[in-house]
């Protein structure tokens, strides 16, 4: 998955000019974030999702970047997303005693990142309860990352509570 | 007519002579079965007559050691052999460590070439492989129905998806747990606020232990997992772990997430494990106040869920005459 951040100028048919070589370009949409309300010197930003759908993907963004460039569209940034599906576990013990940093660090050698994460504790010393949304590339199984999960809370003693998907 | 014989005048062993009792005619012209109760034991003596013993005699006395049926001193073990019983009904109170004295109970029983009928889970979630050889052999049957949600057919729906696979269990399968985290998530109340809450309810024994451990539905889960997915598994091999870790912050982070905690017995991959787990709050198994419920991931016909009262003295006797009555239709009736 792809995310492509841009200008466009605020005037009638500029969007539907941006998306042309990203669609002629075998670049199926999944999502664009066009926001008005962010609109500086005449300029607004947009940010398109799309994953392209051809044997020769790297071929094709250039395609794509070269003609957006050749339309004086600025590009602020192209960043390959991969796709992920979200897992919510929560730990509970001596978490901030145990560094969450190490244990985020920990989690990512698997492939998996915490993208959030909420806490509930009334001091750091004590008990606290701390909820990591996880994000899990697609093609991961997820046991592997709760395999990780309960390696970690073994090593810091804390209480494990991870998702059952029906 | 179909002869009956119960071991174990408790809340259930009551629950049933009442029922029976009271819906004799009922059976007889719904199914075509006289029932006729030729002993029943306790752990003293037993009332016994080959004639047939009068339930609402013995319902109605002060004291039904005071009848003539009575024999003291008459042990169960003993007895079953000789009993005129077609059908052995045990609802004794078990060690759930050792399933006694129902396991021998049921033994004696099917060797006896009699037809067994219990609520009681020691037996099979300790030796299950072992009764069904027995009943095989003696060319005998046995109903346990209610050793799984009480009246809720977790055990029967094999029956009904006959041709389908079963691929995953996952149920919630102890009412005290499920009562007490229901609490926890309702009202934001301490574990132990929400425990002796469910006690003065009576939704919780005195030593809950057996309950919030883990081990009422680490018994139930290896039922439903030799019964449905045809698997040879004991107590012994689950991965249990209860409910006393679970606080008002997890229960508090889980709802921002529009999550609940569950206490969930898992069955899937060869592996069966009792333990706390995240499900989302418009989940099919995010059941309110002490409900059971069973989710069957199946082959053909996808996910399939049966909930309800997973216990109480009139829903254990409600699985357990269904199973009497199931027996007698299949096995007793042509003999009748």
């Amino acid at each position: 998955m792809i995310e492509l951040e841009a200008k466009l100028p605020d005037s009638p048919g500029a969007l539907l000019k941006f998306l042309k070589p990203i669609s002629e370009n075998a670049g199926n949409i999944h999502g664009i974030f066009h926001t008005h309300k962010d609109k500086i010197g005449g300029m607004i930003p947009v940010l398109v999702q799309f994953e392209i759908i051809a044997k020769d993907k790297v071929k094709n963004l250039e395609n794509i970047k070269k003609i957006l460039q050749d339309m004086n569209i600025p590009i602020l940034k192209i960043t390959d997303i991969q796709a992920v599906h979200q897992m919510t576990v929560i730990l509970s013990g001596h978490v901030f005693r145990s560094n969450v940093e190490e244990i985020i660090k920990e989690l990512g050698t698997t492939g998996a990142k915490v993208h959030d994460l909420e806490a509930k504790f009334t001091n750091p010393e004590d008990i606290s309860n701390v909820k990591f949304i996880v994000d899990i590339p697609d093609e991961m199984e997820d046991r592997v990352v709760v395999q990780k999960l309960e390696e970690i809370c073994d090593w810091k003693d804390l209480f494990l509570l991870t998702e059952e998907i029906l | 007519m179909v002869n009956l014989a119960l071991i174990g005048m408790g809340l259930v062993g009551s629950q049933v002579l009442k029922i029976i009792e009271k819906n004799l005619q009922k059976y007889k012209d719904q199914y075509n079965i006289d029932f006729n109760f030729t002993a029943i034991f306790e752990y003293d003596g037993a009332l016994i007559s080959d004639a047939g013993i009068s339930v609402s005699e013995v319902l109605g006395s002060h004291n039904f050691r005071d009848l003539d049926y009575w024999k003291p001193g008459v042990q169960a073990i003993e007895a079953i052999p000789d009993t005129k019983a077609d059908i052995i009904i045990d609802a004794t109170p078990v060690n759930p460590d050792t399933g006694e004295p129902a396991l021998s109970h049921i033994l004696k029983a099917l060797k006896s070439k009699k037809h067994v009928v219990t609520s009681n889970k020691g037996p099979f979630y300790l030796a299950y492989e072992n009764i069904k050889e027995i009943a095989e052999k003696n060319g005998v049957s046995f109903g346990f129905e209610s050793t799984v949600g009480s009246a809720v057919p977790c055990l029967g729906i094999r029956d009904s998806l006959a041709g389908n696979k079963i691929k995953k269990i996952v149920g919630v399968l102890n009412g005290t747990s499920n009562y007490i985290l229901n609490r926890m998530t309702s009202e934001g109340i301490s574990f132990n606020l929400a425990l002796q809450e469910a006690q003065e309810n009576g939704y919780a024994e005195t030593d809950p232990t057996l309950d919030i451990e883990g081990y009422d539905a680490a018994g139930k889960l290896v039922i439903l997992a030799n019964h449905l997915l045809g698997w040879n598994k004991t107590i012994k091999d689950v991965k249990i772990s209860g409910i006393t870790k679970v606080n008002e912050d997890m229960i508090s982070l889980a709802k921002k997430s529009h999550m609940e905690i569950k206490h969930l017995a898992v069955a899937k991959d060869g592996e069966l494990e009792v333990s706390l787990k995240l499900i989302p709050e418009n989940s099919a198994l995010a059941l309110g106040g002490t409900l059971n419920g069973v989710y069957l991931d199946t082959e053909l016909a996808g996910e399939i869920i049966i909930t309800g009262r997973g216990a109480g003295g009139s829903e254990a006797a409600a699985g357990i005459i269904s199973d009497v009555i199931n027996i007698s239709r299949r096995y007793l009736l042509a003999d009748t």
